[in-house]
Formats: C-alpha cells, structure tokens, sequence
C-alpha cells in the first residue's frame, strides 16, 4: 500500500481519536454513529437503584397482557434481566412491543403501559448478608412508576418522566416558596423547553451524574 | 529469512518436535543520532513478525464468539425489523430503514458473522474472515443498541479493523500450516521452507494507541462523576445486577474505605498508563495491574466480556523475548501432548500427509461454499426452531394475561420514595479518612470519640436527619441532628463519650423525619486512662 495514504489513514485515526478523547474531556456531546466509536467515557454516571422495565397492554375486554418479553420466552442478553430493561430512558416502547402484537394472537389492543419498577441496590444484597449488615429481614419495596402510555400503534398518548427525575421534582416542589416564585413567574402562555437532545448541547448541568440520568456501563450502554 | 533450525523429513512413525526460531523484528529502539522523524517512521512502518497480532487475533475472535453464538438465535427478534431492532443511527434521528434487515437476512449475515468468527479463530482465509468479521459484527451490534452495542463491542470492532491489515494469519493459523504442507508434499525440505512473512508494525501500534487512550478517556470520566472519590460510583455498580452476577462485588460495596482505595487505584492507573507503557521495565508494573484490575472488574462488577477483550489487546505491548518465551512454551507443550497422545497424534499426523496438498484456490473456495453454506443452513434451522411459534401444530402463542392484582401494582400512582430506601449504609468508628470511616467498631471507652457515617442515595429531598444515643431501656441519652441538602450524600455524627455517659449497652439510632431508620449497638466502657487530678 502506499506510504502516504498509510500516513494519511494512521493520521486520520489518531486525530479521531484525539477528537473523541477531547469531548470526553470537555463533556462534550455529539450524537452521531461515529462519535460512538470514538468516545470512550464508561461508567459517567450511576444510580443507587436498579430498575425493570414493564410493558403491558390493556385490552378490549379490559385484561392486561404482558408484551414483552414476548410470550415465547424472554432473552436475557447479560443476567437475569430482559432485554427491555436495558432500555435506561424508558422510551422505545413503541419498538419493544411490535414482535408481541404482530406474532402472536391476541384481542385487539386499547393501550399500552410502559412501567418502571425501581428499587434499592441494598436488595441485590443476598438475605444473609441483608440481615447482618441491617439487622433486620430484607423486604424488598418496588416502586412502580407509569412512563408512558401509547397506542397500539406506538402513538405516545400520555408521558412522564422517568422515576429518578420525577422523584427529583417531588423533592424539589417539596420547597414552597420555591414554588411560588415559580407559579408567580410562569407566563400565561408557557414556552416549550429546550430538552437536551440529539445535537444539542446538553445545557447547564441540570444532572448532578448520579440522580437524574441513569448512565449506563460498558456493557449497558 | 529466519534461521530455522533443520529436522530430517518426518517419517510415519514419527511425530516432528517443533523448533522453535528466534524472533527477529526490525530494530524497536532508535540508535542514537536517529531523527525523530526515522525513529517515527520506523515506530509505525518497521516490520516485524506477526505473533503479537496473531495472539490477539485468537483470544479476541474466540471472545467474540461467546456473545455472538448466544444471540444468534434471538437474532431475530432483536436485530431486524421483523422484531424489535433498535439501530443506533435511528435514535440519533438518522432513518436509514434501508439498512435495516428483516428476519430472514439478519439470521443469514449472523450465521455468517459466527463462522468469520470461528474462521478467524483458527486462521482459514484469515484476512478474508478477519474482513467479514468486523463488518459483520459492527453491522449486528449497530443493530440493537439495547442489548447488543456498547463500548465492549466498540473497542472490539476497532482491534478487529486493525487485525484486518496485518498479517496475523501467517503464524499460528490453518492458513500458515496449509503453506507449509504444500511446500512440504512440493518436496522442499523443511530446513528451507521461508518464515512467516513480516507485517507492518503500524496496525500493533494503533492498537496500543488506541487502548493506552481508552483508559485515559476512562480515567478522565471518573473524575468528572460526582461521588466517585467517595465511593458511591462503585459501591452502587457493584451491587447492581445488570451485568452478569459477580462474586465480590456485594461484600466489597459495605466496606466504603476499601472502595475508596480502589477508585483512587484505578484512577491514576488509567491516567497514568498512556505515559508508562512504553517503558519496558514500567511496563512489567503496568501490564500485570492492568490484569489484576480487569480480573477485579468480573469479580466485582460482573464483567466478562469486557475484560477479556481488553486483554486480547495487551499482547500488542509484548516485548521480543516475551514472544520468544511464549512461543517455547507452546512448543513445549505441543511436544509434551504429543509426547502423551503419541499414538493420537501420529494418526492425524498420517491422515494430514495421506491426503492432497490444498491449493489457495481450493481453500477460499472451500471458504466461500463454506459461508454459503452456513448462510443457508443457518436460515433453514432458525426457520425450523421457529422462535416466535408461528408454526406451531397449535398455531401462534397467546399474549399472557396478568393477574389483575399484578396489574394493580403496576399501573399505580407513583410514590414517593420511603425514608428507609434513601440510606444505604450506617457505621460506626472512630476514624475518618478523606470523609470516609476506615474502621468499624463497637466498643468505646469514656473519653473517646465515636464517630458516625450515614451513606445516602439520591434522589432524596432536603431533610433533618438524626443520630440519638439510646440507652440499654431505649431512653435517649443524646441527640444529633443535621440538616441535609439533597445534593449531600454522606451525614457525619461526631459523638464524645465524657463521663456524663455512663459505662453500658447503647444503641445509636439513626432517624428521618423522625422514622427510625436503623440501630448500631455500641459498648462503652469505662475510662481507659484516669483522669489527671489538677
């Protein structure tokens, strides 16, 4: 091959890397395919809660069913989790149901509900060593959380954030004088949010790392 | 040429010993009085022998295999538009639905991607399946970025890209040793046979950059998250359960210190290995912690993969005399196997010379009808073991109903979080080192100071927190309360034991909001040292 396009290619390669290197750096964000290859920041963040996903549909007779895992058994990719509960941001849903409802028979479907369970890390722990570092027996409390409601077609009809930032906003409208400056302040006519997105610069460090944005790890993300 | 030492033809009773020959590379160091220019030249566009590469080539391509031959029969559902693939440039607002398969040519391309695998495993039409390898593997995982993509898979595909360029099939490979038989039935005498060719350096040396730079990009991201000097980053992941299970993880997370001590460990030696691998005596320290902390990372956070595919990169690091000495081991140990299966071996041995000499033509051929081959037949057994039961004599499955109690928990309001959920850990001692307690205790004497650490875990709102020292019939002796913001997430109580607390049985009781969350129980016995009398 000739030298020059190797030192063309080997330059190329060390300046992408040096370029993912930097927005990693600099917590620079860009959504892009190759921008996934060339940045490697594991473990940005963590949450002291692990969390399942649900999806389940609600039908004409008004039984629920399960949609996924599908009925044919669940693939769990790494531990015992499904598939689905890798899905960190609770969103693809809509994707996640579609092999259920086109394989399979079943009642027409009214809606369908993405729920989050969440619950401490602390009951990962095994029952012996729960009771001897909390001396008490381990019950394990799973709080469930609507994230969504769509369609059989995928359509979101209703929407919440996720659990950690709901949560969150109870916590914070728990303040009320904080909350009155902010009903004082509010337009009558309320502006859309910026929402940090594919392209967009994240904004101000709203996610303090470890509450907001479960962040995944080398092999979850 | 590399001097290989001669063996008399080997006849059928005997099994040939291998020889192992020297290593020549082209000098690594520059002679003194080189510019820097010619020692960069020579840093990227030396030649060497390709043993390095073809150790990575066989631990990362058998690495691969493991995730790759699991999924395979899920391929369907969770790759193609047949079930539900969610590809990566569609969550960046990329539609390309184009590149997105549907069932049956996903189950193909995976069937294929398996035997590139396998093939680049053993090294048969290396350079051939190394390519079908890496475009395979990268286009599946690009695929599903749920459960299939992530920067495991990320870093695999870029040391495969690179395996794709060298020569890392000329040595240890079917391919090498079919060469060699053809040469031998063409009556060359073994003495004469040509070493394997030499590769480019260039492909090693990107393959160290590019693993010296994902542990800087590592290293930097660890000290931009909050709470990982402190200890919650890992003792949270390493109770999760997300990855596989893990053996360590659970008792190291209730010991914070420890915790600390590994943060801060792996930290500077993922900030600091791009600066001393390239010292051969720095390197011997830095290599074998980078083992000790990836063989860490199974044992305390449940990872296997990962690990593995960063250790298929170290033997690019590896130094001539190292390749020399692993090459004598394997030689040793073929010997000694064959020395053991004597009679097993000279079989093959006399199978191998009886039959012909295997043309290049005739390997990729063999090679092509062999992925033909797969494709199909892959397709034919995914379509016979029919994942989503469609033919199925009872026809397709029926959704599975719930229980409507079930559906009750579900579809809830949601709550908000119980005080007793938002505290992980709670200990006492009498040391804190960098806001962490190093030890445990629960025996005080008077005059001392206990020391009490309350571990949070967010999100939890602003909130009064107490620690009340109880006494053997419950009565509060003393109480502690703190004010704590929702971004704290560590309470430390500082208790002094005077004299005015008697010797006995305590509890220090840990409230929020005036639920009591947790007890420690606590001796105190009397003054160890008397007073000085005035």
């Amino acid at each position: 091959m000739k030298r020059w396009i190797l030192n063309v290619g080997i330059c190329g390669y060390l300046a992408a890397l040096a370029f993912g290197f930097l927005c990693v750096a600099c917590q620079v964000q860009f959504f892009s395919v190759p921008m996934y290859f060339l940045t490697f920041n594991m473990y940005a963040g963590w949450s002291g809660y692990d969390a399942k996903m649900q999806i389940i549909g609600e039908g004409q007779s008004g039984r629920f069913y399960v949609l996924s895992p599908g009925p044919w058994g669940e693939f769990d990719p790494y531990s015992r989790f499904s598939r689905q509960c890798y899905d960190q941001a609770f969103e693809y849903g809509r994707i996640l149901m579609r092999p259920a409802l086109a394989h399979t028979q079943h009642e027409p479907i009214l809606r369908v509900f993405v729920v989050e369970q969440e619950y401490p890390k602390k009951f990962n722990l095994t029952d012996a060593q729960y009771e001897a570092y909390y001396q008490k027996s381990k019950q394990k409390r799973i709080y469930s959380h609507t994230r969504m409601v769509l369609s059989p077609e995928g359509e979101i009809l209703t929407q919440q954030p996720t659990w950690l930032r709901f949560q969150d906003n109870l916590s914070i409208v728990d303040n009320p004088r904080l909350v009155a400056d902010a009903t004082v302040t509010r337009p009558f006519i309320w502006s859309a949010q910026q929402p940090p997105g594919p392209g967009g610069y994240p904004g101000p460090d709203t996610s303090l790392g470890a509450t907001l944005e479960r962040l995944g790890s080398p092999v979850a993300e | 040429m590399n001097p290989i030492a001669a063996v008399s033809p080997p006849s059928a009773t005997e099994i040939p010993a291998v020889e192992v020959p020297a290593v020549i590379d082209s000098p690594e160091t520059a002679s003194p009085g080189r510019g820097f220019g010619r020692a960069l030249q020579d840093f990227f566009h030396g030649t060497e022998m390709p043993y390095r590469l073809a150790l990575t080539r066989i631990v990362l391509t058998f690495t691969l295999l493991f995730p790759t031959a699991y999924r395979w029969f899920y391929s369907r559902e969770i790759f193609s538009t047949d079930g539900a693939g969610i590809s990566l440039w569609s969550i960046y607002s990329f539609p390309m639905p184009w590149l997105e398969p549907n069932g049956t040519v996903v189950v193909a391309i995976h069937s294929i991607v398996i035997l590139a695998l396998v093939a680049s495993c053993v090294g048969w039409c290396t350079r051939s399946s190394l390519i079908l390898a890496t475009t395979g593997y990268t286009y599946l995982n690009l695929l599903d970025i749920l459960s299939s993509l992530n920067k495991s898979s990320a870093i695999a595909s870029h040391v495969l890209f690179f395996l794709c360029f060298s020569q890392c099939g000329a040595v240890w490979s079917v391919d090498s040793w079919l060469a060699r038989r053809r040469l031998l039935r063409q009556g060359l005498p073994p003495g004469l046979i040509p070493g394997p060719a030499l590769g480019p350096r260039w492909p090693r040396r990107l393959i160290q950059l590019l693993l010296a730079t994902i542990y800087l990009s590592a290293g930097v991201t660890k000290l931009a998250v909050r709470a990982y000097f402190t200890g919650e980053h890992l003792q949270t992941w390493m109770l999760s359960t997300i990855h596989t299970p893990n053996l360590l993880g659970s008792y190291l997370a209730l010991h914070p210190s420890l915790v600390i001590v590994c943060a801060y460990v792996t930290a500077l030696w993922e900030l600091l290995f791009i600066f001393l691998v390239w010292k051969p005596i720095l390197r011997r320290v830095v290599l074998p912690l980078g083992i000790f902390f990836h063989v860490l990372t199974c044992l305390t956070l449940g990872l296997f993969i990962f690990p593995m595919i960063c250790v298929s990169a170290y033997p690019a690091f590896a130094t001539d005399s190292e390749i020399d000495w692993l090459r004598r081991t394997a030689a040793n140990l073929w010997n000694w196997i064959a020395a053991r299966l004597g009679f097993g071996i000279r079989g093959l041995a006399a199978l191998g010379r009886s039959l012909p000499a295997i043309e290049p033509a005739w390997s990729r051929g063999a090679f092509v009808a062999a992925l033909l081959g797969t494709g199909v037949g892959g397709v034919a057994l995914e379509y016979k073991l029919d994942r989503y039961g469609l033919r199925r004599p009872e026809g397709p499955y029926k959704l599975q109903e719930l229980d409507p109690q079930e559906v009750a928990e579900l579809v809830t309001p949601t709550r908000r979080i119980e005080h007793e959920d938002k505290v992980l850990n709670f200990d006492v001692g009498s040391i804190f080192v960098g806001g962490c307690l190093l030890d445990r205790r629960t025996t005080f004497h008077q005059g001392e100071t206990l020391r009490v650490q309350c571990g949070l875990v967010p999100p939890h709102e602003n909130m009064w927190i107490q620690c009340n020292l109880h006494d053997s019939q419950n009565r509060m002796v003393d109480t502690i309360g703190l004010f704590l913001s929702c971004d704290m997430l560590r309470a430390l109580f500082y208790y002094n034991i005077g004299d005015c607390v008697m010797p006995g049985e305590y509890s220090l009781v840990l409230k929020i909001g005036g639920d009591e969350i947790m007890r420690r129980k606590v001796t105190i016995l009397p003054r160890s040292t008397a007073c000085a009398a005035n």
